[in-house]
Formats: C-alpha cells, sequence, structure tokens
C-alpha cells in the first residue's frame, strides 16, 4: 500500500543536552496561574542549554494544582520560529515543543540547515532524546521533502592526480 | 591759773584730737615694706579688677554649649500644625469581609480635613478570596482609606503564602480588588520561577500577572523540587 505522505528520516547528531532549567526572554507576559496558562508575546527566546527556540510568541501549558508541583507540559510557538541546537538550524512557521516527551514538531515551510546541506519539508518532528529527525512531506508536487546536499571536496594527490575516494592506500 | 580740762581726754571716750597726738616714729625698713606693698597692690588690684571684668564679659560665651542652641529658621523641619500618630495602626474589612490591618512607624496628615495618611515603614496584612495571606512591606506610603488604596514607595515587598513574592521600588495598591500596579522595574519570584520586568499589572486574588517591557523569566523545577523538606513543606530557599 503506497503512503500518500513521503517520510524522511534524518540521522541527527545524538541526543541534544537539555536541562530543565529554563530562561525566557519576551516584550511582555502574561500568566493565569489558577488556569496554568502564559503567554509570551514579542521577540520570545527560550533557552534550554543547547536548544534555543525563537519565536514571535509563545504559549506555555503547566500542570499541577498546588503551587509548589507546578510543572511545563508544553510549549506552543508561532510566527518566525527558529529552532537551534549545536549542529542544525531549523526554521518554520509554527511549532509545538512537548516538554516531558522531549519532542519538538515544527510546521510550515520547515526548513532544516544543517552542514551537509538543506532540506525543506511542510513538517517535522525532533527527537531531542534520541536525536532523529523525521520530515514529513505532502504528496503535491511542491509539497515533497527536498534536500539539496554538498557533496565533501574531493581531496588532491600531491602527485597531480585527483585521488578516488576508495583509493586509499 | 585755771586749769582749762576740756583738752582732757576722759577714757572711751573717741578723742578727735587723738588722731592728732604724734604717732610712734617707723623706722626705714618698715616704711620701705609699706611702700613696697603700695606699689604692688597698684599693680594686683587693678589687674584683679580686669580679669573680673573680661570674665564677665566672656562667660556666656564660653559657657554656651550648654543651654544655648543656635536657632536656623531654614533648617527647621517644616511640619503642618496637625498631630503626628506614632505607630498608628489601621484595622478595616475588604469586600469580602476578610481583615485588614495596616501599620506604620509614623503617620501624619498634611492637613486636618485631608483624608489621606502618609505613612513611613509600613506593613499591611490582609487576605485573598479563598484566605490566603498577603503581607506588604514599604519604606513609605500613602494610604487613601476613601479609595482603600495604597500608594507604596521606596523599597516595597509584596508576598504572600502561596510561594508568589514582588520587589519594587514604587507601587499602587487596590485594597478590595487585590490588585498591584507600578512600571518602574519589578522582580519577583513564583512557582513558576524567578522573573522581572520594567511595568506589572498583577491580579494577586485571581492570580493573573502581566508584564510588560524586557521580560525575563527563569523556571527551574528541580530547585522547587529539591527544596520541599520530607514533612513536605517546602521551606524557603531562594
Amino acid at each position: 500500500q503506497v503512503t500518500t505522505e513521503t517520510t524522511t528520516q534524518v540521522a541527527g547528531n545524538g541526543p541534544v543536552d537539555i536541562s530543565r532549567d529554563v530562561y525566557i526572554s519576551s516584550n511582555d507576559w502574561e500568566a493565569n496561574l489558577k488556569k496554568n496558562i502564559a503567554v509570551y508575546i514579542g521577540d520570545v527566546v527560550v533557552k534550554q542549554k543547547d536548544l534555543t527556540l525563537y519565536s514571535d510568541r509563545m504559549t506555555v501549558f503547566f500542570q499541577g494544582s498546588e503551587a509548589a508541583d507546578k510543572t511545563i507540559t508544553r510549549l506552543d510557538v508561532s510566527g518566525g520560529v527558529k529552532l537551534t541546537t549545536k549542529n542544525e538550524t531549523i526554521e518554520s512557521t509554527w511549532g509545538i515543543y512537548d516538554v516531558e516527551e522531549k519532542i519538538v514538531t515544527l510546521g510550515g515551510n520547515v526548513l532544516l540547515k544543517a552542514e551537509e546541506g538543506e532540506t525543506r519539508s511542510e513538517r517535522l518532528t525532533y527527537d531531542l532524546d534520541s536525536g532523529v529527525i523525521t520530515m514529513q512531506g505532502k504528496p503535491t508536487k511542491d509539497g515533497r521533502v527536498t534536500g539539496k546536499f554538498t557533496l565533501p571536496e574531493k581531496k588532491k594527490d600531491p602527485s597531480g592526480g585527483t585521488e578516488k575516494q576508495n583509493d586509499r592506500p | 591759773m585755771t586749769v582749762d580740762n576740756r583738752y582732757e581726754t576722759s577714757p572711751g571716750m573717741p578723742d578727735p584730737l587723738r588722731s592728732l597726738q604724734p604717732t610712734a616714729p617707723v623706722s626705714y625698713r618698715q616704711n620701705q615694706r609699706e611702700i613696697n606693698r603700695i606699689y604692688w597692690l597698684k599693680i594686683i588690684v587693678p589687674s584683679l579688677a580686669a580679669v573680673a571684668l573680661v570674665t564677665l564679659v566672656l562667660w556666656p560665651v564660653l559657657n554656651s554649649a550648654e543651654g544655648s542652641f543656635t536657632l536656623a529658621m531654614d533648617r527647621l523641619e517644616e511640619r503642618d500644625e496637625n498631630a503626628k500618630l506614632v505607630k498608628p495602626r489601621y484595622v478595616g474589612i475588604d469586600n469580602n469581609n476578610h481583615p485588614v490591618n495596616i501599620s506604620a512607624e509614623t503617620a501624619f496628615r498634611k492637613s486636618n480635613d485631608d483624608k489621606d495618611y502618609y505613612l513611613k515603614n509600613l506593613l499591611a496584612n490582609m487576605q485573598m478570596k479563598d484566605g490566603t495571606g498577603i503581607e506588604i512591606n514599604a519604606t513609605s506610603g500613602m494610604f487613601d482609606s476613601k479609595a482603600q488604596e495604597i500608594v507604596l514607595d521606596g523599597a516595597v515587598d509584596i508576598h504572600t503564602n502561596n510561594d508568589f513574592s514582588i520587589k519594587t521600588n514604587q507601587a499602587t495598591f487596590l485594597i478590595n480588588e487585590k490588585i498591584v500596579t507600578g512600571n518602574s522595574g519589578v522582580s519577583g519570584a513564583s512557582p513558576f520561577g524567578d522573573f522581572s520586568a520594567e511595568k506589572f499589572h498583577i491580579d494577586v486574588d485571581q492570580e493573573i500577572i502581566r508584564l510588560k517591557g524586557n521580560v525575563l523569566h527563569h523556571y527551574n523545577p528541580d530547585k522547587f523540587t529539591e527544596t520541599i523538606s520530607p514533612a513536605g513543606s517546602p521551606d524557603k530557599q531562594q
């Protein structure tokens, strides 16, 4: 059975080091502690050790009734979303960060920039624990996952010939 | 010959003539001593008189430190003619029938018919709807008893019993609504972590916080869980 979506898995560079210490900065902030919700508006930056998430607006959902046990469960970001880790920079229109599962889902014109090249798709899922990135496209002509990779430079043989990759001594 | 006894001096009677009688002769040395004594007396007595005169003149000036003081009009503390309350205490109730206690070191009013009290080192205690306690400390403040509003200045510290606290240096606290606002910077701590911003509007009762301008928020769930002691009551180590 042919799936109507194209899925590409990109092996990441290992788990992303994130701590539970979260630093958030923004222009404005509004929180309703009783409803366990908070909204950050304007130049929102979330820093969690090796992971940084930029966006125009972010909604934070908490859990826990008592003041002492409130924890962040999910972050919804939208508008100019950019996620950077040590090895990748991913841009998109919206994003959801499931803090407990440590999974980031980004969508809308996703652009993954890594050392090897760029990959575009409609939607991306990043498992921060395993470091695996899954990109999903749409079956339409310009919805598919596309990538542009740069091949590593061929090393020049000091004797003048070009050394083939597999002719190593 | 008749003897004229008018000149005989009867004993005990003053004798005007006695003083005229020739005195015993005085030796030269006694005379010289007398002269010297008179010479020295001529020097000493006027000197003593001068010293006494100078002392008389200078005594009030030398002795001014004890009893006298210099009155400088511009250094007088300008105070109205009204009384200043010492250790005043205001007790009232808010719209939810919870007690409102405001005490201070001193308080005064600018004029008799003024309803605003200017407080120094004030402490206010009140409660939210659900009974959670709120405590407000400030270096100075103005309490408007009619509007039930306190304008706080100086080091302002507001904290609640559910681990919510803010520090600022200027704020307005609406007693009935339990709303505190300010726009000269705020820093605070809540179960969600520590935060800071330029302006704030906090509905303490509804637990709705609005921060504006340069909002920074540091959230560390571990810090909070670690500080909960085995007995389950969070001990406040920020």
